[in-house]
């Protein structure tokens, strides 16, 4: 369809300088002919019936309105700290050497295992998000770990993105190797109202520990799309966290492949939304192996005329027995004009499991206000603090300290209450 | 301290106080009795300025340094500096907010407004752990939600211990006997006891006179729809635990 023609020509234009290798460039030809049959997501388009990108999109958003950005390194001495700048390492401010991460770019790196994991087909393969991801290759970079290198310290990566109007496609792979341990706070950021389409495509292997938290705090003028494909082998552990804040229009595409006995994740999210932001998570967790866990918590905090939208899918496998799934959805509005839409879906064709699932949406209740109030705390001191607590709920869920702490300072600064 | 002028007030169009007088002074105990649905609850709701409630006529006057004030313009939390506490008769449940944190943002709340300077977060917990023994507290309280899963009793306990903090002017006390044991019941007297003075007052809002053999009251008043019919001394509370309100109230009609 001809919408999203100057798109397809954006990544046919950006590929001439990145060669790719014969494997990732069949990959992007076939995404970039896809582009053609396409159209905008919108209404009609069951998993984004409430995020129509149509007028957004006609913006024409283009790769060459990225700028550049001075950025300084932050003070900070509970983390190793990395920085980019529109997908390309700043070497001369991040930590780098030894501690036990290997950064490289995409381009530089597309190893046999990197562009399998690009290929894998998922629940998202034929998703607007991924097919104009992977036709717009490849800026991106690859994480890896090696075997039983354990980080002690989190690692706080710091993705800037500038240049008003500016569109950025990108491939981030993550490869945590066997018995390796790490944690890592990313967080979204810039000065400039953009375009993001992030994939985030992660392998945690056997018996590995990956803790990997977001914060998405783009520019209120912003479109963002955070696409996170995880594919957990046996035994090893994943946490993901993404707390949105930023961004006039966000999607969150969660896939995780539990795919072998022993696979655990807990994977959880925040959208506290002002204004007449938009966010919608799309997550999808996928059993593919007995006696393996999830557990989710994701709530909305929605004041004003914001909306939050929630779709959670969990697929039990008929051979994956003794599964153990948890699923909620919580909502918070605060204004009568602030919306909230959550649809658990359950698709289970195992007989053995224990699946979990619940939604609530409601306000602040008038006598909890009301207790407050009696004990001398002023009803907008009152308001801030139960919002606060419902959010911190999420923040508690996450293991490493440090990291935890990090976000609460965060929710407070973006005063998750006006 | 406290005078209450000929109210009427209402909640959704229903009047329930239909012209109730009432004066208290610095250091007294007064009692209010009376059958179920007489208006006990609504008139402690209508002085701490629940929004529910709509005074449709009279007034409240609260002494406010040093004078007389109609307090009608004061939302609930205002009220609550001046002095007024409200103990539930069903303390509210607050998921997510710790009971330390939930006393220590009232208490330094009260003490901005009193112009004094707030409390760090240790000084308040030790504060806070040296009333604990007076109501038979564990420290473990503190770090649960406020009134999440706490029995009857720890509800009750846990009204008696913010009211002691917050040292209020006049205390409101909610059927706060209810669904207590006697130990309970002991315990949470021994509290208020603590803090009467001669320039504290408290109103205990009960069905029982039980509760009056641990608090003595300096006045009983029997409320029934929505007025004082009778107002005595401890002796009026005996009096209708032999008795009940029917020879009262009918007495009324």
């Amino acid at each position: 369809m001809e919408e999203l023609q100057s798109y397809r020509d954006q990544g046919q234009e950006l590929a001439k300088g990145r060669p790719l290798s014969a494997d990732l460039e069949t990959l992007r030809l076939e995404n970039s002919k896809k582009l053609e049959s396409i159209s905008i997501p919108n209404r009609k388009v069951e998993d984004w019936k409430y995020t129509n990108l149509k007028s957004i999109l006609e913006k024409n958003y283009l790769f060459e309105k990225q700028s550049d950005l001075e950025i300084s390194r932050e003070d900070n001495q509970n983390f190793h700290q990395i920085y980019f700048l529109n997908g390309k390492l700043q070497t001369e401010i991040s930590d780098l050497d030894n501690i036990g991460l290997s950064i490289s770019p995409l381009v530089d790196s597309q190893t046999d295992e990197v562009n399998s994991i690009l290929k894998k087909k998922n629940y998202y393969t034929n998703d607007f998000a991924t097919i104009l991801n992977r036709s717009n290759m490849a800026i991106g970079n690859v994480f890896t770990v090696s075997a039983k290198t354990v980080i002690e310290k989190p690692v706080l990566i710091h993705h800037y993105f500038s240049g008003e109007e500016s569109q950025h496609n990108l491939n981030n792979v993550y490869i945590v190797e066997k018995q390796a341990e790490v944690q890592f706070l990313e967080i979204i950021t810039g000065p400039d109202n953009v375009f993001l389409n992030i994939s985030t495509d992660v392998v945690v292997q056997e018996n590995a520990k990956f803790g990997q938290h977001f914060i998405q705090d783009a520019r209120y003028g912003s479109l963002v799309i955070k696409q996170v494909n995880s594919t957990i082998l046996k035994n090893a552990k994943y946490e993901n966290s993404i707390f949105h804040t930023g961004a006039k229009t966000s999607r969150a595409n969660i896939y995780i492949g539990l795919n072998d006995e022993g696979a655990n994740c807990d994977v959880h999210g925040l959208y506290a939304l002002h204004r007449d932001q938009h966010h919608d998570t799309m997550s999808y967790i996928h059993h593919a192996a007995p006696h393996t866990e999830s557990r989710q918590l994701y709530k909305g905090i929605m004041d004003n005329e914001s909306r939050g939208v929630f779709t959670g899918r969990v697929r039990v496998d008929k051979d994956s027995q003794l599964i153990n799934a948890e699923q909620l959805n919580k909502n918070l509005l605060l204004t009568n004009k602030a919306q909230a839409n959550s649809r658990p879906q359950l698709e289970i064709y195992a007989d053995d499991v224990k699946c979990a699932h619940g939604s609530t949406t409601g306000q602040l209740s008038e006598d909890e206000l009301f207790y407050f109030e009696t004990r001398c705390v002023s009803k907008e001191k009152a308001r801030q603090i139960m919002a606060r607590a419902f959010a911190y709920d999420v923040v508690l869920k996450i293991s490493n300290l440090k990291i935890r702490d990090f976000i609460k300072d965060h929710l407070i600064t973006k005063h998750i209450v006006s | 301290m406290l005078k209450v002028n000929n109210i009427h007030a209402s909640v959704e169009n229903k009047e329930i106080l239909k012209g109730l007088n009432l004066e208290i002074k610095p250091g007294e105990v007064h009692a209010i009795m009376g059958p179920n649905g007489s208006g006990k609850s609504t008139l402690s709701k209508v002085i701490a300025g629940h929004p529910d409630y709509e005074v449709t006529s009279g007034s409240v006057e609260l002494s406010i340094n040093g004078k007389m004030q109609d307090i009608a313009d004061l939302e609930a939390s205002e009220r609550a500096r001046e002095g007024v506490f409200l103990g539930f008769q069903y303390p509210i449940e607050v998921p997510g907010v710790t009971n330390i944190n939930f006393m220590h943002e009232s208490f330094n709340a009260l003490c901005e407004h009193q112009g004094a300077e707030t409390m760090n977060e240790e000084d308040f917990r030790t504060y806070v752990k040296s009333k604990l023994p007076i109501l038979d507290m564990h420290e473990d309280f503190l770090d649960r939600a406020v009134n999440e899963g706490f029995s009857g009793g720890e509800k009750k306990k846990n009204e008696i211990l913010q009211m002691l903090l917050l040292n209020p002017r006049i205390s409101l006390l909610d059927e706060t006997d209810s669904g207590l044991d006697i130990d309970a019941l002991k315990t949470v007297a021994r509290g208020v006891n603590t803090l009467k003075s001669k320039f504290n007052s408290v109103v205990l809002v009960t069905h029982y006179q039980r509760l009056l053999d641990y608090i003595e009251p300096d006045f009983v008043h029997v409320l029934h729809d929505g007025k004082i019919i009778k107002s005595g001394d401890k002796s009026l509370a005996l009096e209708l635990e032999e008795k009940g309100y029917d020879w009262l109230t009918g007495e009324h009609k």
